[in-house]
């Protein structure tokens, strides 16, 4: 038998089987069947186990509407063992609307009936990107270990939010409703627009894409617009402005890392971001290099060739560390 | 690094039962399919499903959103079914042998009923080995019937990714199947089936 097989022709094989190929890579794929008994014995091999592996399939399929009525069941019992029963939270509930109701009246009770909404945690995991819809259309874009939360369905007099982490924002105008994220003291103001908010443990970057924002510490303030970027430092109190050239920054949602005459730490800080990565740039003259180009969704690798390539420089490697010289 | 956006419907919102229940009801087939080839018995896969969805439901207060809801969804049923297996591996061999007994009574030729049943337990078997993202995989291209990109795109993975994974698949099962399937395909073409 061909033990030896090389991996990317092993896989080229299965594409072949599960018709999977393209018309060159058959083509290929044919003459090494026919080249040798080996060969196609082997091919016959994977063929067989394929073709025999869909009897282990359920004979008889369990419909969902009547596993959906069991998990109702189930959901039932587990909650009779619980120490309160159903019915005595509801009373609870009652009881708690009707003392609201008598102390504060009508307005207490619209206030209870939004809380009852709860809070609502948007969170993206470790490794992915996430896209979520907000109750009032608004369009959220968390990077990854990013979080956003807010109330049920917002309420009647402004869009409410707090975020931890990286996010895009792309807020439906509503002018009777402004829609403010809270990053504990730092709060961002807008009506309809978007832009890009990163929080991270003692600096807040605001980026604005469309539209105008308004960044807020303490007393201070300052209004953005297209192109403009507010910096706050944890331990300052007002928010600094400055204008912004870079599109570095949108890399999570387009999938490309956008250089232009990008400083290489820069570019070094947002791929250590997006590939969890510790690059490093060495004594040399490297942290002085400018770069422009356009990296797509590639690996790590194959952008780290094309900054090689790209500035002249050498790369080492070093403990999990990558130096750039 | 996988930098794709994550398509809407497939996010839970803690507290919207109405979601959850679409997304039991959108998931619960393949689930079991897939419970049902690791345990082949079809009242412990459902069960298996079953509490997967409850451990999900108990969290849903909390966080419990997933970037890929269909892949944690997979692991999940694997790990819950293979923990099982693990744990009740000798009742199991038991039950095996009767429900195999059952389904091939209405074969004919009671040569082609054994090496059937044979077959059946070493792919089985086989298939149990892989690592999950492999079998995960596997089972999508095999008994959904995807191609390369819909696993892809369900799973948030690269077509390339899924491409590998599948060649690391059979490549695996034809390592732990070669002695068995070389003596059946000469069982076969004594028998001239195929």
């Amino acid at each position: 038998m061909k033990e030896n097989i090389q991996d990317t022709s092993h896989d080229l094989l299965v594409k072949y089987l599960l018709e999977e190929a393209t018309p060159e890579e058959i083509v290929r794929v044919e003459r090494w069947l026919k080249s040798s008994e080996e060969n196609n014995s082997y091919f016959i091999q994977l063929k067989t186990i394929w073709q025999q592996s869909r009897m282990l399939a359920p004979a008889v399929m369990i419909d969902e509407e009547d596993a959906w009525q069991r998990f109702g069941k189930k959901i039932k019992q587990q909650n009779k063992t619980a120490a309160t029963p159903i019915y005595a939270q509801k009373l609870n509930w009652l009881k708690a609307a009707a003392i609201l109701l008598f102390l504060a009246g009508g307005s207490y009770l619209a206030y209870w009936l939004s809380v009852k909404q709860g809070d609502q945690l948007i969170k993206s995991t470790e490794g992915r990107v996430m896209s979520y819809t907000l109750p009032d259309g608004s369009v959220v874009t968390l990077n990854k270990n990013a979080s956003v939360a807010y109330n049920g369905q917002f309420n009647n007099t402004s869009r409410n939010i707090t975020l931890k982490g990286e996010a895009f924002f792309n807020v439906v105008a509503d002018n009777k409703k402004p829609f403010i994220i809270q990053m504990d003291d730092i709060s961002v103001k807008v009506v309809g627009t978007s832009f890009n908010i990163k929080n991270a443990f003692n600096l807040t970057e605001v980026i604005v894409e469309t539209g105008v924002v308004s960044v807020s510490k303490r007393q201070y303030s300052v209004q953005l617009r297209q192109n403009e970027k507010a910096i706050i430092f944890k331990d300052k109190n007002a928010p600094e402005k400055i204008s912004v050239s870079s599109r570095l920054y949108k890399y999570y949602r387009t999938n490309q890392f956008v250089c232009v005459e990008t400083p290489l730490p820069e570019l070094v800080a947002v791929l250590n971001e997006a590939y969890n990565s510790r690059i490093k740039i060495g004594s040399g003259h490297a942290a002085t290099l400018k770069l422009t180009t356009t990296l797509d969704n590639k690996s790590l690798e194959q952008v780290l060739e094309v900054i090689k390539e790209t500035l002249g420089i050498n790369i080492e490697r070093n403990n999990g560390e990558i130096i750039l010289n | 690094m996988n930098l794709n956006v994550e398509p809407l419907q497939e996010i839970l919102i803690p507290g919207e039962d109405i979601i959850f229940e679409q997304v039991f009801k959108a998931h619960f087939k393949s689930l079991f399919a897939y419970a049902f080839t690791i345990l082949k018995d079809d009242v412990m896969a459902e069960e298996m499903v079953q509490n997967v969805f409850y451990k999900l439901w108990e969290k849903r207060d909390h966080t419990a959103i997933h970037a890929s809801l269909k892949a944690y969804l997979y692991r999940s049923v694997h790990n819950e079914s293979m923990n099982y297996l693990k744990h009740s591996r000798v009742i199991k061999n038991h039950q095996i042998h009767t429900m195999q007994q059952q389904k091939y009574e209405a074969d004919i030729n009671p040569a082609v009923q054994l090496v059937n049943k044979e077959l059946e337990h070493h792919i089985r078997k086989a298939l149990n080995e892989l690592p999950e993202q492999c079998r995960t995989i596997f089972q999508m291209s095999r008994f959904e019937d995807l191609k390369y990109r819909e696993i892809a795109e369900k799973m948030g993975l690269s077509v390339k990714t899924v491409e590998n994974q599948m060649g690391k698949a059979l490549h695996l099962l034809r390592g732990k199947l070669a002695g068995f399937i070389i003596s059946l395909l000469v069982f076969f073409f004594t028998h001239k089936i195929v």
